[in-house]
């Protein structure tokens, strides 16, 4: 039971750094933006780079990663995905497709396609009540947690969250009210960029500095983004948590002794199916979010 | 020489069917299906599961297009409450279910390494006669399909197509069932991409769920892209052109000094950045349309 | 008109990539000259020279067994530079074109058929991962091509037909061994992880068979997807059953994460028995896998020394897998079946393989193979990590 939990934690804490990210972009500027996902193992891989080129410690090169990932997110809006989405938001999807493809094969180009490990030491894990947790994960989840605490009260105590908060109920009242939109979408693209290649950065100390990250987080993320309402970052941090927990406890769960017959799992292969039928049911049965958040999309 | 310049045009005019399905989707139809791989697939593992069991290719073929269609009713009736980019995702997401049922089912799809062998409908000693057949049977098709779709475009259906992509309320309005309409639509351009899918099976006698990757329907996106979108000509124009993109940057290497590890990701790299370039400086494609964007918005 | 002058720029481009393609493919045409190949090490190039013998491997140079792909590269490159010294071929400078199959059949049918119809090679090396070298034989098979496979071991392979034959040896035996070997040792119950493949299909089938035969339980097995990050979850799930020893098997880097989460989870503390050992821990962080023991093929034969001095003298350090003597013995056994034919005709070349084959002697021992083209002894040894390097267990 134990082991769920912390399996969990550490899910969550990864999933929601990177799916606040998205849900931010996409109330903000209006288009799904699915190379958002890319930002994790570009940020996890900057880490890596800064670690090793400038022999810095891991610290200052995560941090060095994140900023620059950050960057790179506020350049392609500018550049990019701003003139996209004039044409139609389905233009802009488009365009993140092909940087998610630009991303991925530019990583591959400059680091080669094995994952790679960041300098952390190998210790073996902490165990309590049955279960085992390391030193890694509960660095995992007390930096996520601290990020989100401190993200959520900038977004609710600061001038400039409550601008971003005008700016994503209605983004031409917040320009008549004075509010400098274009300024308040480049300091949200910075800021997503930057969580989630945080949230990128812990899952490769988790596990290991990969290019697979960002694909395979793409469906659970948007489930999360688009089950917690887009356009609320609140709503997609609890979605994340729940989407979290029921992947680990179906995986957990001997349904063939509950059916009173021999033991049987749910097979590991299909774990990744879990994020898709949650998508494909919340899109099919409550599109606007099950907590009822987001604007009415469909 | 010859046999490898066979092969890319035998490739192309497969993939010109797989962008021709996907232009009166997205193109004329207006529906963003980021699955388009999954009807590719239906087809391609039918006839590799059929040909595993021993029968004939024609059975394959068949029972591609039927399931194909019927999965295009099911995803045209999803469409009814979804908006574009919310059912683009939804797209993608089955694509990925049936790519992931496909990879583990392994005693009926031959699980991660596929099925292989899967003998051809054409039988001849000499190899250059049968890629000919191939070459001349999948151009041949991709004429069909051509012209089939073409001559659907300038019908009243693809004229209540056009305006659902632009004015779906409107479309309503006039008295037109729209999901009727998708419904109808996808019931074509599925077997399409199906029928592709049996080629290339029959063709590489090879079907693998590493051809069921999103990555492959990325690529017909860039192909119609590239060519224009809601123009079958610049469908096919789109799906050579990347072809030969994809292809002849293989042979980058025997050119430049590039190692030959990063070789596969340059060529994927090269891919990418044509469709941004595109997107940025010529959307509307090589073969633009009249009414060229798209706004999912009102759709 | 500023639109048909982009339709001209666009069409100019495309023009400009076909004629590279054109160019490019072709051996030996005026651009890319015949004397200088590419800048890679001697025997082994990307492109076919002109005037010389030219061969076709198709290897994983990229993807999870890069580091095995790169090895088997090195045996290659070592047989070609030997056989030139000697002389070479039919008269000829014996050349390998390698192509990346980038660990995935569909590439490795792609890069087949470039061998096959732009480089004209007569035989084709390849590949390491059965998953891969089943159906690329099947394709060199019906093209009429040798097939030489030096590094998978599913039975499948025995089916391939006659044009194929391996330097390896096939599975069949391999379960069977390990299963001994772990028995022997004392170990009754047991939880098997291999990837879902059909070389982890294979070896557990086998496994299975004779474990259990003897008196072996096996509590969990799991085919794992490859690729993952993090395989906790399939850890947890074979740690369930509490069993005696983990029998495990898997490629270099997806091994080295297996390697560190069982650590981390304090799984290492239980016996561990790696098939194919030096595979899973090539990659492998020390700590992770010392006191591992595992089996793996005996690879140097009798006759090896002369090519382990080669090796170590080339690269400056020790085998970096078992695979590399399997590609040089296969570039060796083409070489010498092409002299006795006296042609690269791959038909002939194939009917004289099938007679040297019978008696080969090679870097990794004494080759005999049966009417499948199949190496019909394939000797293991039992192994054990101790301080980065694998010597035989007690």
């Amino acid at each position: 039971m134990f082991q769920v939990l912390i399996d969990s934690a550490v899910r969550a804490s990864e999933l929601s750094l990177v799916a606040i990210g998205l849900s931010l972009t996409w109330g903000v500027a209006k288009f799904a933006n699915i190379a958002h996902v890319q930002y994790a193992p570009l940020g996890a891989y900057l880490a890596l780079l800064f670690v090793n080129m400038f022999a810095l410690g891991l610290v200052v090169g995560a941090i060095m990663g994140i900023l620059a990932t950050g960057l790179i997110g506020v350049l392609l809006y500018r550049a990019f995905f701003r003139r996209l989405v004039r044409a139609s938001s389905a233009t802009a999807l488009i365009g993140s497709l092909a940087i998610s493809i630009v991303i991925t094969a530019g990583i591959q180009t400059a680091a080669g396609p094995s994952p790679r490990p960041l300098p952390l030491p190998i210790l073996p894990g902490i165990a309590f009540g049955g279960a085992i947790i390391t030193r890694t994960q509960l660095i995992v989840i007390a930096i996520a947690t601290t990020v989100i605490i401190m993200f959520f009260a900038g977004l609710m105590l600061t001038k400039v969250g409550r601008s971003i908060r005008c700016v994503m109920a209605n983004a031409d009242l917040a320009e008549a009210s004075g509010i400098d939109t274009a300024r308040i979408k480049t300091h949200v693209f910075f800021v997503s960029g930057g969580m989630a290649a945080l949230g990128g950065v812990l899952l490769a100390m988790d596990t290991t500095v990969s290019l697979e990250m960002g694909t395979v987080l793409l469906l659970p993320v948007v489930a999360a983004v688009i089950m917690g309402g887009v356009g609320s970052p609140l709503g997609s941090v609890a979605a994340a948590a729940i989407l979290a927990v029921v992947e680990n406890l179906i995986l957990d769960i001997d349904f063939g002794s509950l059916l009173g017959g021999e033991t049987t799992y749910v097979p590991l292969n299909y774990s990744a199916a879990i994020g898709f039928v949650a998508l494909i049911l919340v899109m099919l049965l409550k599109p606007q979010g099950i907590f009822g958040f987001g604007g009415r999309r469909a | 020489m010859l046999d490898f310049v066979i092969y890319l045009v035998t490739i192309s005019a497969i993939y010109g069917m797989l962008a021709v399905s996907l232009n009166l989707q997205t193109g004329v139809t207006g529906l963003l299906n980021f699955g388009q791989v999954a009807f590719f697939g239906v087809g391609a593992y039918a006839t590799g599961i059929v040909a595993l069991n021993g029968g004939s290719w024609i059975v394959g073929v068949l029972i591609g297009v039927v399931v194909a269609s019927l999965l295009g009713i099911v995803v045209g009736r999803l469409g009814r409450t979804l908006a574009a980019d919310y059912w683009a995702i939804v797209t993608l997401a089955l694509a990925e279910c049936f790519r992931l049922i496909v990879t583990n089912e392994s005693a009926w799809t031959g699980g991660p390494q596929g099925i292989g062998g899967i003998p051809g409908p054409f039988a001849s000693d000499s190899a250059l006669i049968v890629s000919f057949a191939w070459l001349g049977s999948c151009v041949a098709l991709l004429a069909a399909t051509y012209f089939v779709s073409q001559r659907l475009t300038e019908t009243q259906f693809g004229r209540v197509l056009r305006l659902l992509r632009e004015q779906p309320l409107l479309t309503e309005s006039l008295g037109h069932n729209v999901t009727a309409a998708k419904v109808r639509l996808l019931m074509i351009a599925a077997p399409i991409a199906a029928i592709a899918g049996s080629c290339y099976t029959l063709y590489i006698s090879f079907i693998g769920p590493g051809q069921l990757l999103p990555i492959e329907t990325f690529l017909v996106f860039t192909m119609l892209i590239v060519g224009g979108m809601g123009n079958m000509r610049g469908a096919i124009v789109g799906a050579v052109v990347v072809q030969l993109i994809y292809s002849g940057s293989r042979f980058l290497k025997d050119v430049f000094p590039i190692p030959p590890e990063n070789a596969g990701s340059i060529r994927v790299l090269i891919i990418g950045a044509t469709l941004t370039a595109f997107l940025l400086w010529r959307s509307e494609g090589l073969f633009p349309e009249r009414l060229r964007k798209l706004d999912a918005d009102r759709s | 008109m500023r639109d048909l002058k982009r339709t001209a720029t666009a069409a100019l481009g495309t023009a400009a990539l076909a004629t590279l393609a054109a160019c490019g493919g072709g051996g030996g045409s005026a651009s890319v000259g015949d004397d200088e190949s590419s800048p890679t090490a001697s025997g082994e190039s990307k492109e076919s020279k002109q005037g010389a013998v030219n061969l076709g491997a198709v290897l994983p140079l990229t993807g999870a067994s890069a580091t095995i792909g790169e090895d088997q590269r090195r045996g290659i490159d070592l047989a070609v530079e030997q056989i030139n010294e000697n002389g070479g071929v039919l008269g000829k400078d014996l050349n390998v074109v390698v192509e990346d199959s980038q660990g995935a059949a569909a590439s490795a049918l792609d890069a087949a058929r470039k061998l096959v119809s732009v480089d004209n090679a007569p035989v084709v090396i390849g590949e390491y991962s059965s998953g891969n070298t089943v159906p690329l034989g099947q394709f060199l098979q019906r093209q009429g091509i040798v097939h030489i496979n030096p590094g998978s071991s599913s039975p499948e392979i025995a089916d391939i037909g006659d044009m194929s034959f391996s330097t390896i040896g096939l599975d069949t035996i391999a379960g069977q061994f390990t299963a001994d070997a772990v028995y022997e040792r004392g170990y009754e119950t047991a939880a098997f992880l291999v990837p879902n493949n059909s070389y982890g299909e294979g070896v557990l089938k086998t496994f299975k068979q004779q474990y259990e035969e003897i008196g072996g339980e096996i509590t969990s097995e799991i085919l794992y997807t490859e690729g993952q990050s993090d395989y906790r979850s399939e850890l947890q799930r074979l740690a369930e059953g509490d069993p005696a020893v983990f029998v495990y098997s898997a490629y270099g880097q997806e091994s080295a994460i297996i390697n560190k989460q069982a650590f981390e989870m304090g799984l290492s503390d239980k016996p561990w028995f790696g098939i194919y050992l030096s595979m899973t821990t090539s990659d492998s962080d020390q700590a992770t896998v010392e006191g591992q023991i595992g089996m793996d093929v005996n690879y140097i034969g009798p006759d090896g020394q002369s090519y382990e001095e080669a090796y170590k003298e080339e690269y400056g350090e020790d085998f970096a897998s078992t695979f590399s003597g399997y590609t040089y013995d296969a570039v060796m056994l083409a070489a010498e079946s092409i002299e006795m034919a006296g042609s690269a005709e791959p038909e002939e070349v194939a009917k004289a393989m099938a007679e040297v084959g019978k008696d080969f002697s090679g870097a990794t021992g004494e080759i005999s193979l049966d009417e499948d083209g199949q190496r019909t002894d394939q000797p293991y040894a039992v192994l054990e990590y101790q301080g980065g390097d694998l010597v035989p267990a007690p």
